[in-house]
């Protein structure tokens, strides 16, 4: 290769290359953004939902941004979780009750993480590496779900409804959508089943009538909820 | 493969005599070539020649991709020492060149050290080195902090 001119030997010298004085900024394009966005931990991105209302629209909206999200945690090697509930005395009457989930290596035995994540509530449910975080006591109306990604554990999604408490998380759908369901419910009532769309950060719901039990308008436990495909596949495929 | 050489110009008109299979791995190029085989000139609007070197050294490294898994581990090995001697506001440059020019495999490279870069910086940062303007009111800002205060747990928050 040769040169046209002297060797520069020191990028440092070079003149700041995002801010031009006058005309603002360098442009960074969208798919480039993006491209940098795509390899950030979810906790990076929740960050940096503050930087701007774009980059907010970007990081909530992006199918492509949240698919690499899910594509990197699939890609996990499997660890197994371990889920410390800490009941105290002072769990009650309020709603401050909190666990920490702590980490094993299924594939390096012996090599036990150390990371424990704090999460809010008493109960949990893993499915499929999300971990649902939510609790029974009065006032808590917050679902949590954590998924596990290149750089720890991180919140994935934190949904806030009036009567959230005691559900719980059924399955996951192909599509990718969580299917919540309350595991305690008036049996006169409709049976409400949440789709939470990850992707679209979206909620639906489907009322199914007629879940009443024989013995009339008791409290209802929809306590074996279980999800599976209909149909048989290679279950390999799925961690 | 043919030993032709094809003279890449910046937009500061520096000029590199590179071999034409170096100057493909520019897909920009690549895509010149194929319309009209008899430039041996071309003209990069778009990048100035210090990033253009900093290109043309990764196509040169990564001409012959082998396939073995010990020529895997060394190019690998390149990539990191190649990306260690940049600060943030070149890996910008280097990005925004990659992009132009259409060099996949730099375009990834650079992203993740980017993104390996950046990962702890506030939001404040992160303005000032992308060049973003802040089109929160104060309470907009304030709501979307509370909103993902955990986000916020290990980061050096400046105090409002």
């Amino acid at each position: 290769m040769k040169r046209g001119r002297e060797e520069k030997n020191s990028h440092e010298t070079l003149p700041s290359p995002t801010r031009l004085r006058h005309g603002g900024v360098i442009n960074i394009p969208l798919d480039v953004t993006v491209e940098i966005l795509k390899k950030l931990p979810t906790k990076s991105l929740l960050r940096f939902q503050c930087v701007s209302k774009l980059w907010s629209s970007i990081i909530s909206s992006r199918r492509d941004l949240i698919d690499s999200i899910i594509t990197r945690s699939l890609n996990e090697p499997p660890r197994d979780a371990h889920i410390i509930s800490l009941v105290s005395s002072n769990c009650f009457p309020n709603r401050i009750c909190k666990s920490f989930i702590a980490f094993s290596s299924t594939t390096c035995p012996g090599n036990t993480d150390k990371e424990l994540v704090l999460v809010p509530g008493q109960y949990h449910q893993s499915v499929r590496g999300l971990v649902c975080c939510w609790s029974h006591f009065p006032n808590v109306r917050v679902v949590e779900i954590w998924v596990m990604e290149t750089q720890g554990w991180s919140k994935f999604f934190l949904c806030e409804k009036e009567d959230f408490h005691s559900w719980s998380i059924a399955g996951t759908t192909r599509g990718g959508e969580i299917v919540l369901v309350k595991s305690v419910y008036w049996s006169y009532d409709k049976l409400r089943v949440y789709y939470y769309d990850l992707k679209g950060n979206s909620m639906r719901y489907v009322d199914l009538e007629n879940c009443y039990t024989e013995d009339g308008n008791r409290k209802g436990y929809a306590s074996t909820i279980w999800t599976g495909p209909d149909h048989v596949e290679n279950i390999m495929g799925l961690h | 493969m043919s030993s032709n050489k094809i003279v890449l110009t910046s937009s500061d008109g520096e000029s590199f005599e590179v071999e034409e299979v170096v100057a493909r791995k520019l897909q920009i190029v690549g895509h010149m070539l194929e319309d009209d085989c008899v430039i041996n000139e071309i003209p990069l609007q778009n990048v100035t020649g210090d990033i253009l070197s900093m290109v043309i050294e990764y196509c040169k490294t990564h001409v012959d991709e082998e396939e073995s898994e010990e020529a895997q581990t060394k190019l690998k090995t390149w990539d990191e020492e190649f990306m260690k001697k940049f600060d943030i506001k070149t890996l910008l440059q280097i990005i925004l060149a990659a992009n132009y020019l259409n060099v996949k495999g730099l375009l990834d490279l650079v992203s993740q050290t980017i993104a390996d870069t950046i990962k702890d910086y506030t939001p404040e940062q992160i303005r000032e080195v992308f060049g973003v303007e802040n089109d929160y009111t104060e309470e907009e800002e304030a709501e979307v902090r509370k909103e993902n205060a955990w986000a916020f747990d290990e980061a050096d928050t400046p105090k409002p």
